[in-house]
């Protein structure tokens, strides 16, 4: 191999691993160095050994710093990611069998569709768990150099009082005033409520992505299964799963917030708010606009089975009324704001300030 | 055997490694090409290895502590580095440390 052929290897080696706005000038730099060695009279092989192996040379020019998921939430990152796979794996399955079974399906085409679905749902709730984590990182490091920024401000204050002369001591910039208390017993956010939240989170949206028409009534006739009357309004269930799958996604975040903080706080409080208000507008969203539910349901269950739903009491009585939803979006505003009272509450009296 | 002598390496790489930025800090108080910077701080029994200084001088300029000025006028461009003004600051506060510290240590090691 020509000399110059190994040399622009090797720097393409160290130079794909940097990032882009460096490489052009890294390149130009290696080559200097390369040719200046060379020209001591080495061969360039001696020289490439040398300088070692290329992506040790270009770990030497990266930041350190760049990491999706740093040291602090991995730990938290991997056993949340194993929880949530197990249930995406958990809806896949119970949604497919009972589907497959109701249906009459060949056991092979119900377990060749459960892996179809294992492998989406479990590629989409990894992304989506990832992504989470990632986007918390980037905000907790943008938070830490908020806080330094801070202190660098009085730093600056001191050095104007004081000489200009550099002092080393001036590089401390924490104080043990800065110790957050150890957060109150009350405070604690049970990691045990949190997976329950979770996992079922991750259940139900399984559950109405991969088998919404299970939630309903199973018509059979001769002991063969026709259809089900869905109680939800499958006709629009392309525009109405990714209402419903963003409210999750949100009510997710929330979740993970709280386990990885663990205890109330500002951040935690925060982030209840905001998800409790976005969630009661999805919800009225769901509810009142789109709608969730079949509003067809009442009228083809009394066809179907001849019986009419007169009674006063009778819930499905006032099915095509808004009254049912009103019900519903009564309800879940009502948890939405328990929910953020709670959190409220016990983050003004137990948590700290962070 | 080489686990032990492993563990030694990289102990006294450890200890030269607080002492790069002092000497290549040292050398550039008129400007130098990074080659001639790796001879020039062999010569003088601190021998670093090239993967470790052009980083490094990549990094001190970030900080501000060095300049670059690429020279086309040569038969190949070079990149030269020099202290800056900051660079030279700190470049006293961190030789006197080190004076200091040697002084101490000196004092601390004497007798073993």
């Amino acid at each position: 191999m020509q000399d110059r052929e190994m040399m622009e290897r090797y720097i393409y080696e160290v130079v794909r691993r940097i990032p882009k706005e460096q490489r052009k000038e890294t390149a130009l730099e290696l080559q200097e160095l390369i040719s200046d060695m060379t020209e001591s009279g080495e061969a360039i092989e001696a020289v490439l050994t040398l300088l070692g192996d290329p992506s040790e040379f270009a770990k030497q020019y990266r930041d350190e710093t760049n990491v999706l998921i740093g040291p602090a939430y991995y730990s938290d990152y991997m056993w949340l990611l194993k929880i949530v796979l197990a249930a995406a794996a958990a809806s896949a399955v119970i949604s497919e069998l009972l589907h497959g079974l109701i249906a009459g399906e060949f056991l092979a085409e119900i377990f060749s569709k459960i892996l179809g679905n294992m492998i989406t749902s479990g590629i989409m709730v990894f992304g989506v768990i990832t992504f989470i984590f990632a986007v918390l990182e980037r905000q907790k490091i943008k938070v830490e150099l908020r806080e330094k920024k801070k202190w660098s401000v009085d730093n600056l204050k001191a050095e104007e009082k004081g000489s200009r002369k550099i002092s080393f001591e001036k590089e401390i910039s924490w104080h043990p005033a800065q110790l957050s208390p150890i957060p109150d017993k009350r405070a604690r956010i049970s990691r045990a409520d949190s997976v329950v939240s979770i996992v079922f989170i991750i259940l139900m949206a399984g559950l109405l992505m991969f088998g919404p028409q299970l939630f309903g009534v199973y018509i059979f006739e001769d002991d063969e299964f026709v259809r089900t009357i869905s109680i939800f309004n499958l006709d629009n269930w392309d525009i109405i799963l990714p209402v419903f799958l963003a409210s999750v996604l949100i009510g997710l975040i929330d979740e993970i917030i709280r386990l990885i903080n663990g205890y109330y706080c500002k951040t935690v409080m925060i982030s209840s708010i905001i998800t409790g208000v976005s969630q009661m507008v999805l919800n009225a969203i769901l509810l009142k606009g789109l709608p969730f539910f079949n509003p067809d349901f009442a009228e083809d269950v009394s066809q179907q089975f001849e019986v009419n739903f007169v009674s006063e009491i009778d819930l499905l009585h006032y099915w095509g009324t808004s009254f049912v939803p009103n019900i519903f979006l009564a309800v879940f505003l009502i948890i939405q704001m328990i929910e953020i009272t709670v959190t409220v509450y016990k983050t003004l009296k137990y948590g700290d300030e962070r | 055997m080489g686990d032990e002598r492993d563990l030694k390496q990289s102990l006294i790489q450890e200890l030269r490694r607080g002492t790069l930025i002092l000497s290549v800090l040292s050398q550039l108080n008129e400007k130098k090409y990074g080659y001639a910077l790796v001879q020039n701080l062999e010569e003088q029994g601190m021998p670093i290895d090239p993967n470790t200084l052009y980083p490094l001088l990549r990094r001190l300029e970030k900080q501000g502590l060095l300049a670059s000025e690429w020279d086309v006028g040569e038969s190949k461009p070079r990149k030269y580095y020099s202290r800056t003004a900051y660079g030279d600051e700190i470049y006293l506060e961190l030789r006197s440390q080190w004076r200091t510290m040697t002084e101490s240590m000196e004092e601390m090691l004497k007798g073993e």
